[in-house]
């Protein structure tokens, strides 16, 4: 308790000065603004990470003093509190954190695929020596590009921890998805004056059909993608904000590397269809993703499984059997059990295409449909964009290693549906569809999906020991880093979650590992 | 007016799905001869396409990174270990 205490007194003294900056972006918005402003200061230092990591502290610093500076000025607009929100707000911080319990340090499940993300932010904030970012679990070597927002914003908001190693980067994504989760919900009960109970039932229900999915994105590094879609639909339907729409699609093309493009045509269509000047704070914004984006061309890459997207060839047999990759991105669930166990061979691919179409784009535009009013059609009109292209480009989209991280999309849309789904009964009084739906929801999470939207990924996570950490593993001396193969990995996750660093000249780092590929070795000649 | 947007989103979706169906069927045709093969040729074809195909991968694997051919060499110990274990697990079938 003492620690999680200590971590969120020093996250929200953190957060502060970006409450500061986002009351002066956007006065009649400011939480909104407080994210874009996290993501503005971690957009600049990213690219500058790869250049001198020395830097990094300095800027940090400067942009905080901005920050406290509009903190007090603005200061009577940002501390003026709605009593039902702050109750709301507390009701949903206790249930968000013990649904997301799974993401909590003593009981997540560390794996390889945290390194990627996480190892380096010890490094970001306090580098030992000048020049581009380091590996602390293979010392000295430095990081091939990478997308570094989702880590470079549990970095700035690390900033003030004392000791930073992995279990204090996980803590502060838990505590940061957990309440902005509450923000977001909360918030909504209000503005829209919906009963919070309400809410939270439709919630619990949605998320026995779509949990398990958005437990697999906050878990990995698109945990900053879902904030920006939720604050996106948000800023379209709770608040209806259209201003801040273009910034926020902006973000999201750096937010995950892999699926930039259609947020690309995102950000197109939107500032297509507003037909607005672009502001100022916008064109610093698009210079700053020009700056991330070509960091991940000019930084070298990792040595293997980098290629750029492209269309399937209808007339390559190659491209057209790459679909068979869905299969293991797939997360299971209740109907695709039985998918796999009644058919074979590439009639269950074909069973899961059918299906995806089915659980999670069909019931946004059912949905969609029935809930638009005449008054303001370019609500729906934007949103459509993303999720046709999101359509389109997990199903026709392919990197070399086949269909890759697409499938992110189909993953994320889940994130949209929910919305829907929750948007569309709590406004509902047809209790006949309310029961209907509640019945489904409950045999579709029954029984280890209902209450734990990361079953599947600690599931999946068991199966492979050999590249997974517990902190009970961790008390019992993964501490001794020496050079044995079988605890190679073991060993890195141990080094890098109570901070410290491995020497690669002493420990080579194991090829197994998924952050093998992001390391850039020195020559051996 | 938003009826007629909705109306013009959903044909768009209509068709987007009708595409992506396209290219599953694509995807069973594909697969059709492996499926034929598999339910009518007997045991002395089946052995010749086996052949054929590993002569095929050792190109592969000649060409291969060196990581690519630990996934190669990892993924022929499992299969020898599921022959070993079983003889017609799912691996092995596959």
């Amino acid at each position: 308790v003492q620690y999680y205490l200590y971590i969120f007194f020093l996250l929200t003294l953190a957060l502060l000065p970006h409450l500061g900056i986002g009351s002066a972006l956007y006065k009649k918005n400011i939480i909104s603004g407080s994210i874009i402003s996290m993501l503005i200061l971690t957009s600049i230092v990213s690219p500058i990470a790869y250049i001198n990591a020395m830097h990094i502290k300095k800027i940090i610093f400067i942009y905080f003093c901005i920050g406290l500076y509009f903190l007090f000025k603005n200061r009577k607009v940002i501390f003026k509190f709605n009593k039902n929100e702050i109750l709301f707000f507390a009701i949903f911080s206790l249930f968000f954190l013990w649904y997301f319990r799974g993401l909590s340090p003593e009981l997540y499940i560390y794996s390889d695929h945290d390194l990627l993300y996480f190892s380096w932010i010890s490094e970001f904030i306090n580098p030992s020596i000048e020049g581009p970012l380091r590996l602390e679990i293979s010392w000295p070597n430095q990081m091939a590009s990478n997308h570094l927002i989702p880590g470079g914003i549990i970095a700035i908001s690390s900033i003030l921890i004392k000791k930073i190693n992995l279990i204090s980067s996980i803590t502060l994504r838990y505590l940061i998805i957990s309440l902005y989760f509450s923000y977001f919900f909360s918030h909504w009960a209000t503005i829209k004056k919906i009963n919070p109970f309400k809410i939270l039932i439709f919630l619990i229900l949605g998320m026995s059909i779509f949990g398990q999915e958005i437990g697999y994105e906050i878990k990995g590094s698109s945990f900053i993608y879902v904030i920006l879609m939720l604050e996106i639909l948000k800023n379209l339907y709770i608040k209806q904000n259209k201003q801040i729409l273009f910034c926020l699609s902006l973000f999201l093309i750096i937010a995950k590397a892999p699926i930039f493009f259609v947020a690309v045509i995102f950000s197109f269509w939107i500032a297509y269809f507003n037909k607005e000047k672009i502001s100022n704070l916008n064109w610093i914004v698009i210079i700053l993703i020009g700056l991330n984006f070509a960091s991940w061309f000019l930084v070298p890459r990792p040595t293997e499984h980098a290629g750029m997207p492209f269309f399937i060839n209808i007339f390559k047999i190659e491209d057209i059997l790459s679909l068979n990759g869905i299969k293991g991105w797939f997360i299971t669930d209740a109907v695709s059990e039985i998918i796999f166990s009644v058919l074979e061979g590439p009639f269950i691919t074909f069973a899961l295409l059918i299906y995806i179409m089915t659980k999670y784009y069909l019931p946004y535009f059912l949905i969609t449909k029935k809930i638009v009013v005449a008054r303001d059609k370019t609500k729906i009109i934007l949103l459509d964009a993303w999720v046709l292209c999101s359509i389109v480009a997990w199903t026709f989209i392919r990197y070399p290693i086949g269909i890759g991280h697409t499938a992110h999309l189909y993953l994320l849309m889940a994130v949209v549906t929910l919305f829907f789904i929750i948007k569309y009964f709590s406004e509902s009084n047809n209790y006949y569809s309310i029961i209907i739906f509640s019945l489904i929801a409950t045999l579709y999470g029954y029984p280890n999906r209902i209450f734990n939207p990361l079953h599947y990924v600690e599931k999946e996570l068991l199966t492979t020991p050999e590249s997974t950490m517990t902190t009970s593993e961790l008390k019992f001396g993964f501490t001794n880093y020496k050079n044995d193969e079988s605890y190679a990995i073991k060993n890195q996750i141990a080094s890098a979650m109570i901070g410290e660093k491995i020497d690669a000249a002493l420990v080579k780092p194991p090829q197994k590992s998924v952050i093998y590929n992001w390391i850039i070795q020195p020559d051996d000649k | 007016m938003i009826n007629k947007h909705v109306k013009k989103r959903n044909k768009i979706y209509f068709f987007v799905s009708l595409l992506v169906l396209v290219y599953g069927l694509f995807f069973l045709i594909a697969h059709a001869p492996g499926l034929i093969a598999k339910k009518y040729l007997n045991h002395e074809t089946k052995v010749k396409i086996l052949i054929k195909s590993l002569n095929h991968i050792n190109k592969v694997y000649i060409n291969a990174t060196p990581s690519e051919r630990m996934e190669i060499e990892e993924a022929f110990k499992n299969l020898n270990q599921s022959v070993e274990n079983k003889g017609t697990d799912k691996t092995c079938e596959h």
